[in-house]
């Protein structure tokens, strides 16, 4: 026994200092929220990248959505985290002042940049400086069960006779769900109706004309058209959906991996706007590569942003994951031009109005999901309740930026 | 035998006191010099560095002149370590001479540190309240890094430039001064101490006075002095700095003269309020009281010290005292107190008696200060400052006024006043602690009763709602409420009214949050009433029988005051986490409708992380501490509820 113990002892030291003599990988810490198929193409991503570059080592983390941005704030500043992580782009100014990320303006050149739908780089720039590389779009569009919609409505008169002729609300049948409650779901209409969050100058316009506008539209599609059910929570837009019982939902990608097979569904661009024929421009997120200002292998780390933001990867993410990617270089293959909705969530995106980046974005939300809330409940009209938001939001930002 | 170790704990007691001031006036001596130090290095790199962003500014000469003065000034100061200036992605000046002229490499650490440097600054600079410059400073290298933009106008910026430059060693800690004067009144006290031992105690006191005022005018004395030379130093830099601009690039000193009023900069050159280039032979008349700095070539500079910055400078030096003295006076007074009136003998006695205890303890202790107290006191403070939240800036100290905030904001009875929330909070309170109480008791009575069929499976079902998650429990419950779909409106309209919206209207909202938090909170005050009601001796109710008591008269003198001691406890406890349920108010009704139904905690998070207010909802949740806490002393001492039923 001793003695194999002691062949144990000796055989360990050996290969303890045997171990440097070989080159050790360089490991990239990942990490993102990916899951199903998304999180699958990821990880084949990973696997081609290490058959091209022995060298790196990745290792992947998923941490939960709702973690994952109060992980990153918190564990980057003292020196932990990853060294690259994937996220959207809405949190960028807040992360650029809390000195998270790492600036890329450095790496990125000219002939790179190209290769992106510009609104997107536009989305990872903060202060003059770029902070990320896109890899997906995210927006909402009109996702519909075709059993119900032969062919998606083309302005929003005909979505709201299609829907009428869908609503039946004694069998529990609706024509239109959507989390009509939440700003980021009317944003389209906002946004549409030349309304807006933020001026040029970000200062908070919470209470122009274009909102009063949209949010009346939206009130009348929720109130009067009877096309929709009460109290719209996100279980209950799924629940509807998969069982059939609603014609036609507004959400965006994430929507389609919660879809059960069973249910055929196509998606289109939001109709137009038939009261002042224009389009409707929801919320663009741009999901993004960032490095860490912290890690310790940046030109590595950049290595590997370079590679899962180039062609080969998003194709990958493309096909396999489902994602609507943000590299022009990738819509030449047939197989994603041709593909049932990535191309149609490119489209929306066009006409899509990147989500501010800046912190005071974390102050509007929730004063003005208030001023629906009230609107929707008819305790307020559109025009008091927004006002009375763009009061609130002005002191908070103002007592924010002190 | 007591009075010799009264006798040998006066002169320790002072010793101990005078040490510690004396601690508090070297802590203060050392900071004082180490900012005159770093304000003339800091003035000396700055004046290096204007000269060369000037010329990136005016972009005359190119950049063959600009390398060259760069490697004049290089040159000129054997206290600069490195030079870099930098426009765009490559350098125009490297102090490493591999560098000059090349391209930032990414991989070079070095290199992109000062592009992202750059990056900042421009930062800095869109942000308008902020300066534009970055200074690090290293006091283990003995070293200072100055970044600073070449401007064009005040916002845009040209170009970055870093100087690192070397810091002078501080020595000394004081003249000897101030130790003589400690050392004589700890002797002379020392020999009075036989004589005047019924005086100890003002003597002391005037002792400890004494030693405080002089060594507070020492250290004044000292930092005017310090001040003047650096004043003297700074001056003698200028000199310098003209000297090489005299000899590499003439045509910058008049630009350079005007720019020393310092504009964005004008923190870095607090010394001079008014700076003018006198050209060779011109004469200047001496009346405004300024200085002139001449320079070889005849040219001079005429600078007027900016008397109001130097006031403010020697107020903030007095001000600093004050602290020290505050903070240090006050601690040796205590040491003073403990060790002379002898409680500090006591300490060590008891210490050391039950030191097994101690030891024992110890890492409880340890534990309970780290994850309890530190972060109490984190809290705490937090509550008297306003928190930047979007920056990893200073706090600024607020006193009172987050929770004068609070506590004035009279505005009428609107959802974000805080007397409507502690109203709805006590209301919520007082109605889930009633029915919690009520219903518990009841089902713990009937589950009691000898010879209760299935009395087992019933215990079980009933514990059942607590011993579920109170997420899902409360997500549940709220799915019930549905308008449409809820099982709730569903029985509702069977029984042929009207489905209600049920966080459409403040109380049918509440009833929501009170009929959940209800289905959660009964459990716990079933069992412990079951195990109350288990306890008590049967033969007591036979006795009673016996001598012939109804049913409510045995309940009445038997039962409650028997179940009293767990009941109270119970009680207690489940105020405060009810005062404090964040689950249901923030899964059920989230605050609906328009933030009516909040409690107090829900509104501090909203504070803290809507919108990251960070000292207000500190404030916010420092007032809750203080309710409850004053609940918890009032009830306690009614109820008597910590002391056993046999005391």
């Amino acid at each position: 026994m001793k003695k194999w113990l002691a062949v144990f002892a000796v055989g360990l030291v050996l290969s303890a200092w045997a171990a440097p003599c070989f080159a050790q990988p360089v490991t990239i810490v990942f990490w993102h929220s990916y899951r199903g198929m998304e999180k699958d193409a990821l990880e084949e991503v990973g696997t081609n990248f290490s058959k091209l570059n022995p060298g790196i080592k990745i290792q992947f983390l998923q941490v939960p959505f709702d973690a994952l941005p109060d992980k990153i704030t918190a564990a980057v500043p003292r020196g932990k985290g990853p060294d690259v992580f994937i996220f959207g782009h809405d949190r960028v100014g807040y992360w650029a002042d809390k000195k998270v990320l790492e600036p890329l303006g450095l790496w990125v050149k000219k002939d790179m940049a190209a290769l992106f739908i510009p609104s997107t780089l536009e989305a990872l720039t903060y202060e003059d400086a770029l902070y990320g590389l896109p890899t997906s779009l995210k927006c909402t569009a009109l996702i519909y069960n075709k059993k119900l919609i032969e062919t998606p409505p083309k302005d929003t008169a005909e979505m709201i006779a299609m829907a009428k002729k869908n609503t039946n609300i004694g069998q529990n049948k609706f024509g239109l769900v959507y989390e009509i409650g939440l700003t980021y779901y009317n944003s389209a209409w906002l946004f549409g109706f030349g309304g807006g969050i933020f001026d040029r100058n970000d200062e908070p316009i919470v209470n122009s004309p274009g909102n009063v506008r949209a949010l009346a539209f939206v009130y009348d599609l929720y109130r009067n058209q009877n096309i929709m059910p009460e109290e719209i929570t996100n279980t209950l837009v799924t629940t509807l959906f998969n069982r059939g019982q609603a014609a036609m939902i507004i959400s965006g990608p994430w929507f389609l991996g919660e879809i059960e097979k069973g249910i055929d569904f196509g998606v289109a661009p939001l109709p137009m706007i038939t009261e002042i024929k224009a389009k409707p421009r929801p919320f663009l997120t741009v999901e993004a590569m960032f490095m860490s200002s912290q890690s310790a292998r940046k030109k590595e780390a950049f290595e590997v942003i370079k590679y899962f933001t180039g062609r080969e990867a998003l194709l990958v993410m493309a096909k396999k994951g489902g994602q609507p990617v943000a590299n022009l270089q990738a819509y030449d293959d047939p197989d994603v031009k041709n593909h049932p909705f990535i191309p149609v969530f490119k489209l929306q995106a066009e006409t899509a109005v990147a989500m501010p980046n800046i912190a005071e974005m974390m102050m509007v939300w929730t004063p003005f999901d208030l001023a629906i809330g009230k609107i929707l409940n008819k305790t307020a009209k559109p025009k008091e309740a927004l006002d009375e938001a763009q009061g609130k939001i002005v002191k908070d930002i103002e007592t924010f930026r002190q | 035998m007591t009075g010799m170790r009264k006798n040998a704990a006066v002169p320790i007691a002072l010793l101990a006191a005078l040490c510690t001031v004396l601690a508090g006036f070297l802590v203060l001596d050392r900071a004082f010099k180490l900012d005159r130090q770093l304000e003339v290095s800091r003035t000396r790199a700055h004046l290096w560095l204007r000269p060369l962003a000037l010329a990136v500014e005016s972009g005359a000469g190119g950049p063959e002149q600009i390398a060259a003065l760069a490697g004049a000034v290089r040159r000129a100061d054997p206290r600069i370590g490195e030079l870099q200036v930098l426009t765009g992605t490559s350098f125009l000046y490297h102090s490493d001479p591999l560098k000059l002229g090349a391209g930032v490499d990414p991989g070079d650490v070095a290199d992109k540190s000062l592009y992202d440097s750059g990056v900042e600054i421009r930062y800095l600079l869109k942000s308008a309240r902020r300066k534009p410059y970055l200074l690090d400073l290293d006091h283990k290298a003995g070293t200072l890094a100055l970044s600073e933009p070449a401007l064009k106008g005040r916002r845009k910026s040209m170009g970055t430039l870093r100087i690192g430059y070397g810091l002078e060693k501080v020595r000394g800690a004081m003249d000897g001064r101030i130790w003589v004067l400690f050392l004589a009144l700890f002797l002379a006290f020392y020999f009075m101490k036989g004589k005047f031992f019924k005086w100890r105690w003002p003597l002391a006191a005037a002792f400890l006075l004494i030693a405080l005022a002089a060594g507070s005018l020492l250290l004044l004395a000292n930092e005017g002095r310090n001040q003047a030379q650096a004043g003297a130093a700074k001056r003698a830099h200028l000199a310098e700095v003209g000297a090489v601009l005299a000899r590499e690039a003439p045509e910058l000193l008049p630009v350079f003269a005007a720019d020393l009023k310092g504009g964005s900069f004008s923190d870095m050159l607090s010394e001079w309020k008014t700076a003018r280039f006198v050209p060779a032979g011109e004469m200047e008349d001496s009346a405004s009281g300024g200085e002139r700095v001449t320079m070889p070539g005849g040219d001079a500079i005429a600078v007027e010290a900016d008397t109001a910055a130097q006031a403010e400078r020697r107020r903030q030096s007095v001000r600093q005292l004050k602290v020290v003295l505050a903070v240090f006076g006050l601690l040796a007074g205590l040491l003073l107190f403990f060790i002379m009136a002898g409680y500090a003998l006591r300490a060590l006695r008891a210490l050391n008696k039950h030191r097994y205890s101690y030891i024992m303890v110890f890492p409880a202790m340890v534990g309970m200060i780290a994850l309890v107290l530190l972060p109490f006191l984190y809290g705490l403070s937090m509550a008297f400052f306003r928190v930047p939240p979007s920056q990893s800036g200073k706090w600024v100290f607020v006193g009172l006024q987050n929770f004068v905030k609070i506590l004035t904001d009279f505005h009428p009875l609107t959802p974000e006043n805080f007397y409507f929330i502690l109203l709805v909070t006590l209301m919520w309170t007082l109605i889930n602690v009633f029915l919690h109480v009520s219903i518990g008791l009841t089902l713990a009575i009937i589950l009691n009763k000898p010879g209760f069929p299935l009395k087992r499976v019933y215990r079980v079902l009933l514990i059942l709602p607590w011993a579920m998650p109170s997420y899902i429990t409360a997500l549940i419950w709220k799915g019930m409420f549905h308008k449409q779909f809820g099982a709730i409106n569903a029985f509702i309209k069977l029984l042929g009214f009207e489905p209600i919206s049920f966080f459409n209207n403040f109380w049918t909202a509440f009833f929501a949050n009170v009929a959940t938090n209800t289905w959660l909170g009964f459990p716990f005050m079933m069992v412990i009433c079951l195990g109350a009601l288990q306890s008590i001796p049967t033969d007591l109710y036979e006795a009673a029988q016996i001598d012939g008591a109804g049913k409510w008269q045995q309940f009445k003198s038997i039962t409650m005051p028997l179940l009293k001691p767990a009941l109270f406890p119970a009680i207690i406890l489940g105020t405060i986490w009810t005062f404090n349920m964040f689950n249901v108010i923030y899964l059920v009704s989230n605050g609906e409708p328009n933030r009516s139904t909040e409690i107090l905690i829900t509104q501090a998070y909203r504070f803290a992380f809507e919108k990251f207010n960070w000292g207000y909802a500190a404030a916010y949740s420092i007032l809750i501490f203080l309710i409850l806490l004053t609940y918890g002393i009032y009830t306690n001492r009614i109820t008597k509820a910590t002391e056993g039923v046999f005391d």
